[in-house]
């Protein structure tokens, strides 16, 4: 594919205006402001657009660039015809003066078949063309007028050129984009994603299982044979716990309704009633506290009977007692008449004696008065004369003291001792009938005590209590000793089934962890699982198609570079000894270098040492335009569309060095469309002069102020 | 050769899941490949965790 013709319109110098391209070298010669620039850029804007317009295209003086003519009204237009296989096509790009700063371009493209592409189409056949995009055009297909110093001395540009010289690029950003996506990334996050779910997942799936086999161990241990178990089971046990619960109920003459379960549909309700079966027997059965009462009432009974003959003895003999005492001593109305007479006989003893001792008394007041007074013989009261008074008194007074008063006394004594002593006797009868009244009450109360503890009826006539007594004992006895039969017969029954009922609760668990179980083996053929690993199949594909690609396209980049270090030097020895001249010396290699991250390209001299750093402004420039010039032949080898466009390339450069150039450019137009926009000098001179190739000269004079570039003179050859 | 063609001509050599690898490569060939492979690796985690989650609700 090889440029045809550029047609321009209102861009930056150009007012309209036409250049034909249809030979392997153009050479555009003009002085300074003439407009040779803008005539390749516009070869560039065509195909780039807004790509060479900003600071990041990499070409410093694009920065804040304009592409259309200033002060012009109409839209700007190139259109750049290619000759390709199927005939000519044109790539036209437009934009309306006053468009937007983002708006977009009209990019077509006009087929020879008479298709024309627009937008996302153009822009697809411009790829599928093989065109070079922009990065591609910059690194190997220009040689602006930005100082060439730059793009060699800057590694990160230099490496982009000379992997773009060895035709490794491609790989290169292959390389980037399959590393950005870090498929070894993927696939550790993938791995985690799996670990992780199998620490969730697998490990509930494995529960099961463990669970399973350590109930039908239980089951084992609680006397299930491992053969027997079976969901079926569960309703033979509850079956079996069933029968013997209503043979029980009526041995224990209780009313407990006992499920038949004539199905294991609700296995449920089995456990349940197995769970609560026990309690429900202890609660309706009471033998416990049959058992408790019978005994109680039997030792209460016992302990009646025990005290009930001594209490009955005591009465008896406090009856007795009492009886005696009144038989011998009257009753109680004789011995309150004696003691009221024994009374009287004491209050007229005392008061006898209180007389006869106030006569003494008074006697002897008379005696103390006469001796008093000397008159022996008067009467102190009437004064009549009595002799031997006061002798008389005396002998008086003599003989009671001497003989009444005592005599007086002890009759008075001996009345206060009968008094006494019947008053005694009356104590003690009370005494002994409030002692027989008491036991009589005592033994009363006991027997009552015991009526009421025996059976009603029990005392019925004929039967005296004690032999009432004793026959309740005895069927207290006899109770007591069928209870604990029962009772004693009982744990045993209950103890079996509280077998059953654990039993019964470990065959839940078991069919709990059945299930589960089940479930697992389920779950391994569930839609659940087949995507998870769909998924896990594709995303793990996926990283490992990026990471073999990886693989492959850094194989086949080593692979190249291996094969093409020697013939891309061999390329650019030549085009570096053609322009600088083989006396110059100037020997430099691109070195591929192996990293681990990928490969790395530099330029080394032939001693192996950093070249770029030591060398003038003049070599640089010849080491710039020989990398160009072996890339655009090495594109040309790889059939792919070259072209080379050279904006003033002779910078810096002596005569020697220009016509080295000149050769050099010769040689690349061989093989590779040229365009070159020259002042007119020794390399325009020698171009022209001496170039044996096909070629067409455009010579553009001085700017026209109305009309823009203006197009002085054409020649082909 | 161009690089992608040369990778193709691998992956056809190698025969394992050609179709799938080449139609890695074309990816690769759109400028905008590494947004495309990044949504296409982000939707297939996506749909990895997704699952594994369904699958952990059904164990669980």
């Amino acid at each position: 594919m090889r440029p045809i013709a550029l047609k321009l319109r209102n861009f930056r110098g150009w007012r309209e205006g036409q250049i034909a391209l249809d030979r392997p070298l153009v050479v555009v010669i003009g002085k300074n402001a003439c407009g040779k620039s803008s005539t390749l850029n516009a070869i560039e804007w065509c195909l780039f657009g807004k790509e060479i317009e900003k600071k990041a295209s990499g070409i410093a003086e694009r920065a804040d660039w304009e592409a259309s003519h200033r002060g012009a009204s109409a839209p700007t237009e190139v259109a750049l015809t290619l000759a390709t296989e199927s005939g000519n096509a044109t790539i036209t790009r437009r934009r309306d003066a006053e468009a937007a700063a983002r708006a977009e371009d009209e990019l077509t493209v006009d087929l020879a078949d008479g298709r024309k592409l627009a937008g996302s189409e153009a822009q697809a056949w411009i790829r599928e063309s093989r065109l070079p995009d922009w990065e591609t055009w910059r690194r190997a297909c220009c040689q602006h007028q930005e100082v060439s110093r730059a793009r060699l001395t800057d590694a990160s540009d230099r490496s982009l050129i000379l992997s773009s010289l060895l035709g490794l690029d491609d790989f290169d950003r292959l390389n980037g984009v399959l590393r950005e996506q870090q498929p070894r990334k993927l696939i550790e996050l993938l791995d985690s994603e799996l670990a992780e779910l199998e620490k969730v997942v697998l490990y509930r799936l494995s529960q099961p299982s463990e669970d399973l086999f350590e109930s039908e161990r239980r089951l084992e241990a609680l006397g299930v044979e491992r053969a027997r178990i079976s969901p079926a089971l569960s309703l033979e046990i509850a079956r079996a716990a069933s029968g013997r619960a209503q043979d029980l109920a009526l041995r224990l003459r209780v009313t407990i309704e006992v499920p038949s379960f004539p199905s294991d549909a609700d296995e449920a309700a089995m456990r349940k009633w197995a769970d609560a079966w026990i309690a429900q027997v202890r609660k309706e059965s009471k033998l416990s506290d049959r058992l408790s009462a019978a005994t109680k009432k039997r030792a209460r009974i016992a302990a009646e009977l025990e005290q009930l003959e001594p209490s009955e003895a005591r009465w008896r003999e406090s009856k007795e007692t009492l009886a005696l005492e009144l038989r011998e001593r009257g009753d109680d109305a004789t011995r309150k008449r004696l003691g009221l007479e024994a009374a009287k006989t004491l209050q007229d003893a005392e008061q006898r004696l209180r007389e006869e001792n106030r006569t003494l008394s008074l006697l002897r007041e008379a005696a103390g008065v006469l001796r008093e007074s000397q008159r022996f013989d008067q009467c102190p009261v009437c004064t009549s004369g009595v002799p031997g008074l006061l002798a008389r008194l005396e002998q008086t007074l003599e003989q009671g003291g001497g003989g009444k008063i005592p005599a007086l006394s002890a009759e008075r004594d001996q009345a206060r001792e009968r008094a006494t002593t019947l008053e005694a006797g009356a104590g003690a009868l009370t005494r002994l009938v409030d002692s027989e009244t008491q036991s009589r009450k005592s033994y009363e109360s006991r027997r009552e005590n015991l009526s009421a503890l025996l059976t009603p009826g029990r005392l019925r006539d004929g039967l005296d209590l004690l032999a009432a007594a004793r026959e309740e004992d005895e069927a207290l006895a006899k109770e007591i000793s069928e209870l604990e039969t029962l009772l004693a017969g009982l744990e045993p029954e209950l103890e079996a089934h509280r077998g059953d009922a654990e039993r019964l609760r470990e065959l839940n668990k078991w069919r709990v962890a059945a299930r589960r179980a089940q479930q697992r083996a389920d779950l391994s053929a569930s839609p659940e699982w087949k995507a998870f690993q769909e998924a896990l199949d594709a995303a793990a594909c996926f990283a490992a198609d990026l990471d073999v690609l990886g693989a492959m396209a850094r194989e086949a980049q080593e692979e190249r570079s291996s094969s093409r270090e020697e013939e891309v030097n061999r390329s650019l020895g030549v085009y570096t000894r053609l322009i600088a001249g083989e006396s110059a010396g100037l020997d430099v290699r691109v070195r591929v270098k192996r990293t681990p991250k990928g490969l790395s390209y530099d330029i080394e001299d032939a001693g192996g040492g950093r070249a770029l750093s030591i060398l003038n402004q003049a070599s640089l420039n010849a080491i710039s335009l020989a990398l160009l010039f072996a890339q655009a032949e090495e594109r040309a080898r790889g059939g792919l569309p070259t072209w080379l466009v050279l904006d003033d390339p002779e910078q810096s450069l002596d005569d020697e060095h220009k016509q080295g150039l000149a050769r050099a450019i010769e040689r690349v137009a061989a093989n590779s469309a040229v365009v070159v926009a020259l002042a007119p000098g020794k390399l325009s001179e020698w171009l022209i002069a001496r170039s044996a190739l096909p070629r067409r000269t455009i010579q553009l004079g001085p700017r026209d102020a109305k009309l823009g570039v203006r197009i002085e003179s054409q020649e082909e050859r | 050769m161009t690089s992608l063609e040369d990778l193709e001509q691998r992956i056809r050599e190698r025969g394992v899941r050609v179709e799938e690898r080449i139609a890695l490569l074309r990816v690769l060939e759109q400028t905008d490949a590494e947004a495309q492979l990044a949504a296409r690796r982000e939707e297939l985690l996506a749909s990895v965790r997704k699952a594994a989650d369904k699958l952990k609700g059904t164990a669980g």
